[in-house]
């Protein structure tokens, strides 16, 4: 298994000159230790004009920084806004392969759709549209990165031939993901032959069928790029205490104030009827977690002992990366921050090492008991 | 976030009548009734001025404007109008109502006593056919703003589902106590319209069907069904 920090770069109000500039560089810092310590992966998200839940319009700029700090951590879009309305597909290809270039070929190119009114309503985009919009998108940027003339005349956009430029280093691209929320999106991913992105901080239970639905399919898949990338990740939340208490009230109480900040959001369900957003919207399905008022199972939040046996429920549900916020609005102390990455790095990874990869996992199906909120 | 409402309980109390009027008992079941629902974007701050502390703003902020035509119900035919703000209560999501009208005496009465809403007479036009649906609202002072989904597409009902409305009802101690009203209509016909419009009409003054202005429709819809007008609930 192998792990990977996420970012939604959150900044709580009040703010001040600072508040942005600090999220932005002590994520920075985060990531440069990340790759010390052998984290396998960073992504980043891309949202507009979600005012304290995510500041990250910008995420190649963000990563292109991130790349230049760093060696072995792999660079992950998470996710590039497939929609010819807020990105051009020849501007996504071309700063995906930018950014390829810069990291040495780590990019991981995550793909999707957007998922609350604040940002389709803002570009003026119809939401009944969004899917066909990113299902033509992902089909042409693999061509984008490996075509001398790329033409398109598509229902989205078109485009005369043109030599989109820079080409990826990777050979023949990047590998390919799509953010997925909703068991349609997992078997939609699986049918295109790309990686299936899991970006609601569900629970091992949550994720079971997608993956299940995820790796059947995938099998007899019909690529839109160049190659099958059949990775499942997962996302989650991680706080590696120093204690089950400390780990409890640091790591649980910032993530339930992720979980409140998300449910203020206004996912696209309901309010705009739509096909095309039959399941909840990235954060209205927070809210479900919300009212739970406690930490999740798989949650990798408590003592070293405490995260291994969550993240072996991970495992046994099929799913081979984990990714995790570890902040949300600075309300964690950098040092605290820091800290825990280096206790799991210490702690939990090597039992998770590929030498430690085949030994049985056996953990009960109902998982460990949940610890409470901090009030 | 959250950035909770900063209206006070007393701005929504009403001076009741010293006797209940009479009125059929609630629920009041009407059959073929359409309701015209659009969700529209607001500013923040004439949305935060008018909603009660234990709400908190979404982002973006937006209210649902619902118009609801009763040819049959047991006071006759009757037509009312909502406007609520689109909320959180405990992160969940709510809908508050910050102003009512209808054209009926009963429905307001009914409203005041059991629901906190409707709670101002006014007129209300309504037309509605297959393609297209209008209505204007209109108070004390005249016509506030009026509604238009000039071109409706047909959709299958079970794409739709609306949430409950909470409001501030004044008890009869003249105390203000949070009453829920559940969804209420059964859907049996729907359409979508994208390209509905708000028309404000005259002087809005500060009445909150003008102060909170559309900037963004978000979303509308045209709804035929069976309606339930029923008391009201305390929350849990």
């Amino acid at each position: 298994m192998k792990f990977g920090i996420f970012y939604e770069h959150s900044v709580e109000k009040p703010w001040s000159r600072e508040s942005e500039l600090r999220a932005y560089h002590q994520a920075l810092e985060q990531i440069e230790l990340a790759d010390e310590l052998g984290f396998d992966q960073v992504w980043e998200v891309e949202h507009h004009f979600l005012e304290e839940y995510s500041h990250s319009s910008a995420p190649e700029v963000f990563l292109a920084a991130a790349a230049a700090r760093t060696k072995r951590i792999h660079i992950g879009q998470g996710i590039a806004v497939a929609l010819p309305q807020m990105n051009h597909p020849a501007r996504i290809a071309e700063r995906a392969a930018a950014l390829d270039l810069i990291s040495n070929g780590r990019l991981e190119f995550g793909t999707g759709r957007a998922a609350t009114w604040t940002e389709v309503g803002a570009f003026g985009i119809d939401p009944d549209h969004t899917k066909e919009m990113w299902d033509e998108v992902i089909r042409a940027i693999p061509r984008m990165w490996t075509e001398e003339e790329f033409e398109w005349n598509g229902k989205y956009f078109k485009m005369p031939p043109r030599n989109v430029l820079p080409k990826p280093i990777q050979d023949p691209h990047p590998p390919m993901w799509v953010a997925v929320s909703s068991p349609e999106t997992a078997v939609q991913a699986a049918e295109r032959g790309i990686g299936m992105l899991g970006v609601t901080l569900g629970t091992p239970a949550d994720y079971r069928r997608l993956v299940a639905d995820y790796r059947r399919i995938i099998k007899h898949c019909d690529p839109v790029g160049k190659f099958v990338n059949n990775q499942v990740n997962a996302a989650s939340w991680l706080y590696c205490g120093e204690d089950e208490n400390e780990a409890r009230a640091v790591g649980g109480a910032a993530a339930f104030n992720f979980f409140r900040t998300a449910a203020h959001l206004v996912g696209l369900g309901g309010i705009y009827p739509s096909h095309a957003y039959t399941a909840l919207a990235n954060a209205t399905a927070l809210l479900s977690q919300a009212e739970i008022f406690s930490l999740r199972e798989g949650f990798p939040v408590g003592t070293p002992e405490q995260i291994v046996e969550n993240l072996r429920y991970w495992e046994e549900v099929g799913v081979e990366r984990v990714v995790c916020l570890i902040n949300f609005d600075q309300q964690i102390p950098q040092k605290k921050v820091l800290a825990s990455l280096e206790r799991f790095a210490k702690y939990v990874m090597p039992e998770f090492a590929e030498d430690k990869a085949s030994r049985p996992t056996g953990p009960s199906k109902s998982g460990p008991e949940a610890p409470p909120m901090p009030t | 976030m959250p950035d909770p409402g900063r209206s006070r309980h007393e701005d929504y109390l009403l001076d009741l009548p010293k006797e209940r009027p009479v009125y059929p008992p609630l629920p009041w079941v009407c059959p073929n009734s359409t309701m015209i629902n659009v969700y529209f974007e607001v500013l923040k701050a004439p949305l935060l001025d008018r909603l009660p502390p234990e709400f908190c703003r979404t982002s973006p902020p937006y209210c649902r404007l619902s118009i609801f035509d009763h040819p049959q119900s047991p006071v006759g035919p009757f037509r009312d109008a909502i406007l609520a703000l689109g909320c959180r209560l405990n992160m969940m999501p709510a809908a508050f109502v910050a102003a009512s009208i209808t054209n009926s005496e009963k429905a307001l009465a009914a409203g005041i006593f059991e629901r906190g809403f409707p709670n101002t007479l006014g007129k209300i036009e309504f037309a509605s056919s297959v393609g297209s649906a209008r209505a204007v609202v209109g108070g004390a002072t005249g016509p506030l703003l009026e509604v238009e989904l000039p071109l409706l597409q047909t959709i299958e009902p079970s794409r739709l589902a609306f949430d409950h409305a909470d409001s501030l009802r004044t008890t009869a101690d003249g105390k203000s106590a949070l009453t829920i009203t559940r969804p209420d209509i059964k859907i049996e016909r729907a359409a979508i319209c994208k390209n509905a419009r708000i028309e404000y009409l005259g002087e809005g003054g500060e009445t909150p069907w003008q102060s909170l202005r559309c900037r963004n429709v978000v979303s509308a819809q045209l709804v035929h069904g069976e309606r339930t007008f029923e008391a009201g609930h305390a929350p849990g």
